[in-house]
This record gives structure tokens, C-alpha cells and sequence, in this order.
């Protein structure tokens, strides 16, 4: 049966593969993807290691629907302790590499210790080897992919790689899988150059085996339907996640030279109809109607020639607003850089616009820079800051290892301008106007973070009694409001825990299309994948028990209610610029710790965020460590 | 016809077929618009 493929534990220091069913029980307790992930992160991950040594623990986990034809559904998550924030470390990655690990028979991969020479794990039909890597080190992330390809003389493997930037254990080096699709969050890259770990290929030919697999499909293709009705999905299949930015950067919700401003003025260049110049057509991920990213040449400017996919709305910013920019094409060039390099764009981003304002302010300077003019909208720089960090030369050293480190390095209240929460970087959304947004960055597992909680329905204004409806208790429909968010964070919060353990895409249920599929969808695709039948709340609670894991996690290695925070100038400075809902707004500090209050409240948590024992007890969790798998 | 949402008052108004720009009869704010498909516009920037 499809629930039914097997884990493997993968020893780098002695290479002793063992290989073991999936138990049922896992299943019904945590999914898959990220579920699993999390339970086993929980279970291996022994409390306060250092994430770069040896005893950290790798995880690499499907989706318990990968491969079924429709929502994205060929997501996997990587997870291991974070070497950007020292907590949760988790990242979910789209492209075809999670349905190809099913497709070789396995669902997760544990991999401990750490290898002596640099290795790729190959996993094919069942079988799974670790190889020698030394041809590999050194190339870019496209380079390794295309040379594991020919070297084994087959076109359709999929791989997990890292780039220059994970072998020099940049902190935020991520995870990248075909032209575009990266785990970015949370430095899983660097986990993976920590134990001299290249790659994982997969290449499978072992068939699924679904419950109702002709139900299956017609109930696929229903999915596909109702995802590819909604306006927001009509959208994002003409111009990708670049749509977002028409809305935020009108109304005045995006971060411009770090955090001065909230709009980029005459930033029309940024706007995705100009993306037309360049694109050559869209291209989806495995199981995908909706083709979300655009494949583009540049042909002239920097690095020209090249081809690439995307950019997402996150490059806009990262390399756009946040920074100065105004042209498209040093975008889309910035982008091609971090791909290649392997890095995560919004943590580079972040970092480098960041250096711009400090150097503004006279707080770091050209001898500090090493001669770098870190001015406004200078290319030059920030392509060279980019190959310095992930080089780990001169000045991109002193922000190679994240923001902690480099206010630490760099002192003289530099931390005060960093916009990062637990160690991590923010989006390059301005969350003053929203509280929702505002309460989801404080408070996610895995640091500042849009893709743990964030209700970006919010946005659109909607019926009360829709709200009422939709999150199971009064919701204000005004954006601007504190009433109900913390509500609204809840649900979002496990509707995204369950959607990444069945490994779905997360534009494709109420993300940002508010009628998309999501639990009692949800409940009938996994009945006639894998016969195991689900209520809706009781997918809620399987939702509620990953993120309260998630938060035991964190508790564990120290994080406390201190920690659910925002950065202080949330509090003081409003934003300057936009439409008028959104010009003057600041976060009310009183209003936001209520808000906190009541989101501890609907966990079932203490005033200092602690689960309960009655919680605990609830979900099953107060025996954990159980170690079942 | 199409109708957008207004990113300032967040009610919905009609766009004529194939318009550049629109103005929000209730906020009066003021939208350059484009066309994702023939039939949906979409707000591209402030007029």
C-alpha cells in the first residue's frame, strides 16, 4: 500500500544503511513530509548539539500523497536542528525529487554522522548506496545535477543538491532541486555540507499502489478544477508569485532599503508583466496545473547569458525592494547568483540590505567593507556581497553565519535595524498594518517566517460570518484589526502542517485563494490514496500535534516565550508611504502581547508558551521521546 | 467587464474591458490596470 514505503537510516561515519517499514501508527499520528520529520527530529536530535557537528541528524521526507496527479503533490521536506536559529530546522521544497524518492520506494531518509570524503546518496528501486562525491564538489547546484544525471546515463533523476555555499557552510545555504525549486529556510544546505553531503539522486520505477485508485484520479482531476477556478491560482499561472507584488507595493506592505520604507516609488520595472520580456513560457512541479514560474533568458547585463526559473515575489524584494533596485534585470541576475551559489535568497537578502542601511549610518564602513560601497541600489556590490558570502570572503564572512553572529561581530546597536526574529530573516513583507502577519512571524517554529501560519486571506476583506465560518470563531475582517488573528494563526498553522505532510503545495489550498481545497479535500484524497479514513478535526488535531512537537522542540533547546517577539521597530516606527489603510501603522505592543495571550490560550499552552500536561495528554505527545521509528 | 478588489477600501468595482486605468467609486482611489486573460483584470499599480 502507498502509505507503506519504507524509512532508511543512513550512517555517513560507518555507511550502515538499515531499511524499515513506515508503521501505520506513524501514519496516523503524523502523516508524512514534515510530520514525520518532525517526530523523528524530535526523537534523534539529542537536546542542545551543536548543528554542525556529527550528531546532528538529516531528514529527508516525502509526502504521504507524493505522486498523486494533482495540488503539487511531489513536496518534500528536509529537516535537521537549524544552524540559523538553533531550533527547528525544516524546509519544503517543490519540483519533482519527493514523488521520484516514492517512486525508489522510500518515503524518508534519516542520515547521521558524517562522512570523511564527500558523498552523494544514490537511491534507486529500492536499493540506496553511498557514492563518492569528489567530481561533484565544487559545482553549482544546476552543474551537480546535470553531472549525477550523465554519470549515471539517465535523464530522469531527480536530485536534492547543494552549492558552493553549502560546502563552505554558510549558514543559510539551502537545499535546491531542478532549475528553481529550493528548501531555502533555515540552513538545511549547510546541515548537508556539515556532513560532506552533496547530493541524494533518486531514480524510481516502483509503482504506487492506491486504495481507490480510479476514484483517485476523477477526484484528482476534481482538485485540479476546483485549484485552477480560483482567480488567485488564474493569476499566478500568467505572471507567477510576481502577481503579489502589484497589491503589496500599492497599498504599501513591502520592505523597501530594509526597513525605511514600505513601498518602492517608481518601482514599475519590478511589476510582473515585466517579466514578459524575458519569459520563454511557465513550467510546473510535479502534479502542478497551475505552472507557477516563469523559465527566462537574459541575454544582455551581468552573468548574461543565462537561463533561469522565476523569480519568485521573494527576489523582488530580497533583491529588489529591500536593497534599492529598480531594474528587473539586476533581479533576475541577483536571483541566478543565490541559485547557483545555493543560498537562501531572503536570508541574503535580508543580510545585505541590512549592511546597506548600517553603512548609511556610518556603522560599518568602506574599511570594514573591505572597500565595498554598500550604497542604496548599487549592483555592483551586491552581486560581489553575494559571491562573498557564499565564498566566505571578506565582508560576506562577517554575514556568513547569519544575523546573530553578525550583530555580535559588528556591534554599536546594529541589531536594532536587523529584521529577523529567532536568528532569521524576514520576509520582505512590512507587517506593521497587519496583525495577523504581525503575531505568524513572532511566533513560528522555524524563526520569521510567512509559511508556517500566514492567513494571506486576510487581506481581501472578507464577510465576517464567512470568517466565523471558515476559522471556527469570531475573525475580524478588517486587516488592520487584532481581533481574532490569533485564532486565524492557529488555523493556518496546522491547515500548513497537515498540507506539508501530505505533501501538497501550499498555494494550491487557503493560502492565498480562500476557496481552494483544504481538510475535507484533504480527508478524501488521502481515503482513496491510502484507504486510512480522516475527519476533519481530526487532520486538525494530527496539524495541532506537529506544531505543538515543533514548539516542544524549540522549548527543549531554550527558546521561551521571550523569543515570540517582533523586531522593536515594529513597535516604534510607522510606516511612512502607501494607501491610506496602510500609511501611520505601527504595532500596538499592548495589543500584540494580548494577542499572544489568546494564541497561547487556543494551543492549550501556558502564559510562557509551555504546553500544558493536559494538552500533552490530548495529542499524545506527553511521553515523547517515544521512539517508535 | 471585470471586476478588481481595491487595495485601499477592499470593496469590489467594475473595470471596463480592456481599460488602462480605473478609479474605486467608493475610496476614489486610482489604479493603472492590466488583463492576466482577456476577462480578468488586475491592479498593476497606483495611477
Amino acid at each position: 500500500m502507498v502509505w507503506n514505503r519504507k524509512i532508511a537510516y543512513i550512517n555517513l561515519s560507518t555507511r550502515k544503511i538499515i531499511r524499515k517499514p513506515v508503521p501505520k501508527t506513524m501514519r496516523q499520528l503524523y502523516l508524512g513530509g514534515r510530520g514525520i520529520d518532525m517526530y523523528l527530529l524530535y526523537n534523534h536530535v539529542k537536546p542542545k548539539i551543536d548543528p554542525l557537528s556529527p550528531e546532528n541528524v538529516l531528514f529527508i521526507g516525502a509526502g504521504l500523497l507524493g505522486g498523486i496527479p494533482c495540488l503539487g503533490a511531489g513536496r518534500c521536506d528536509v529537516a535537521a536542528k537549524s544552524p540559523v536559529t538553533g531550533g527547528v530546522g525544516d524546509s519544503n521544497v517543490g519540483g519533482f525529487f519527493g514523488a521520484e524518492l516514492r517512486f525508489a520506494g522510500f518515503d524518508h531518509l534519516v542520515v547521521t554522522g558524517k562522512s570523511k570524503k564527500t558523498v552523494y546518496i544514490w537511491v534507486q528501486d529500492g536499493e540506496i548506496e553511498v557514492r563518492d562525491a569528489a567530481d561533484l564538489w565544487g559545482k553549482d547546484t544546476v552543474e551537480t545535477q546535470t553531472a549525477i544525471r550523465q554519470n549515471h546515463g539517465d535523464e530522469d533523476i531527480k536530485s536534492l543538491v547543494i552549492g558552493v555555499a553549502g560546502e563552505n557552510l554558510v549558514r543559510f545555504a539551502n537545499v535546491r532541486t531542478g532549475m528553481k525549486n529550493s528548501g531555502g529556510r533555515t540552513g538545511m544546505g549547510c546541515v548537508m555540507g556539515s556532513k560532506n553531503l552533496k547530493a541524494v539522486a533518486a531514480r524510481g520505477t516502483m509503482n504506487l499502489e492506491f486504495a481507490k485508485p480510479e476514484k483517485l484520479l476523477d477526484y484528482c482531476k476534481e482538485m485540479n478544477d476546483m485549484i485552477i477556478s480560483t482567480r488567485w491560482a488564474r493569476a499566478q499561472s500568467r505572471w507567477g508569485t510576481m502577481i503579489i507584488f502589484s497589491n503589496t507595493n500599492t497599498t504599501g506592505l513591502i520592505r523597501t532599503k530594509n526597513f525605511q520604507l514600505n513601498l518602492l516609488e517608481d518601482g514599475q520595472d519590478l511589476e510582473p508583466e515585466n517579466i514578459d520580456r524575458y519569459s520563454i513560457g511557465t513550467a510546473g512541479c510535479y502534479g502542478c496545473v497551475v505552472h507557477c514560474r516563469h523559465r527566462y533568458v537574459l541575454k544582455d547585463g551581468p552573468y548574461a547569458p543565462f537561463f533561469d526559473e522565476g523569480p519568485e515575489y521573494t527576489s523582488l524584494g530580497a533583491f529588489g525592494t529591500m536593497v534599492n533596485v529598480k531594474k528587473l534585470e539586476t533581479v533576475l541576475a541577483a536571483n541566478h547568483l543565490v541559485n547557483k551559489y545555493g543560498l537562501d535568497t531572503l536570508e541574503t537578502g535580508g543580510l545585505i540590505a541590512w549592511a546597506m542601511e548600517l553603512y548609511e549610518k556610518g556603522i560599518i564602513n568602506d574599511k570594514m567593507t573591505g572597500g565595498l560601497k554598500l550604497n542604496w541600489g548599487n549592483e555592483e556590490a551586491l552581486f560581489e556581497l553575494i559571491h562573498q558570502i557564499a565564498m566566505r570572503e571578506g565582508f560576506g564572512n562577517v554575514l556568513a553565519n547569519g544575523f546573530r553572529d553578525a550583530i555580535a561581530k559588528i556591534g554599536k546597536g546594529s541589531g536594532y535595524y536587523a529584521i529577523q526574529v529567532k536568528g532569521m530573516s524576514n520576509l520582505h513583507s512590512d507587517e506593521r498594518p497587519t496583525p495577523s502577519f504581525a503575531l505568524g512571524i513572532a511566533t513560528a517554529t522555524r524563526g520569521s517566517d510567512h509559511l508556517r501560519s500566514r492567513p494571506a486571506v486576510d487581506m481581501y476583506g472578507l464577510p465576517e460570518e464567512f470568517l466565523q465560518e471558515l476559522y471556527g470563531g469570531p475573525v475580524s475582517s478588517d486587516y488592520t484589526s487584532y481581533d481574532g488573528k490569533s485564532r486565524m494563526i492557529w488555523w493556518q498553522e496546522r491547515l500548513y502542517a497537515v498540507t506539508d505532510s501530505i505533501g501538497i503545495c501550499k498555494f494550491q489550498t487557503v493560502f492565498c485563494a480562500v476557496h481552494a481545497p483544504k481538510w475535507n479535500e484533504f480527508s478524501k484524497l488521502i481515503q482513496l490514496a491510502t484507504g486510512m479514513k480522516f475527519s476533519k478535526s481530526q487532520l486538525m488535531q494530527i496539524g495541532e500535534r506537529i506544531y505543538t512537537l515543533e514548539r516542544m522542540f524549540n522549548l527543549r533547546e531554550g527558546f521561551t516565550r521571550k523569543d515570540d517577539k517582533l523586531p522593536e521597530r515594529y513597535f516604534k516606527e510607522p510606516t511612512p508611504l502607501g494607501l491610506p489603510i496602510a500609511k501611520g501603522k505601527k504595532i500596538d505592543r499592548k495589543k500584540f502581547e494580548i494577542m499572544l495571550d489568546e494564541y497561547y490560550a487556543l494551543h492549550g499552552w501556558s502564559k510562557n508558551g509551555v504546553p500544558t500536561k493536559k494538552a500533552l495528554v490530548k495529542l499524545g505527545l506527553d511521553k515523547e521521546p517515544t521512539h517508535m521509528i | 467587464m471585470s471586476e478588481v478588489r481595491c487595495l485601499n477600501c477592499l470593496k469590489r468595482f467594475e473595470v471596463q474591458s480592456n481599460a488602462k486605468e480605473a478609479t474605486c467609486p467608493n475610496c476614489k482611489t486610482k489604479y493603472r490596470i492590466s488583463w492576466p486573460t482577456p476577462t480578468q483584470a488586475k491592479i498593476r499599480g497606483p495611477a
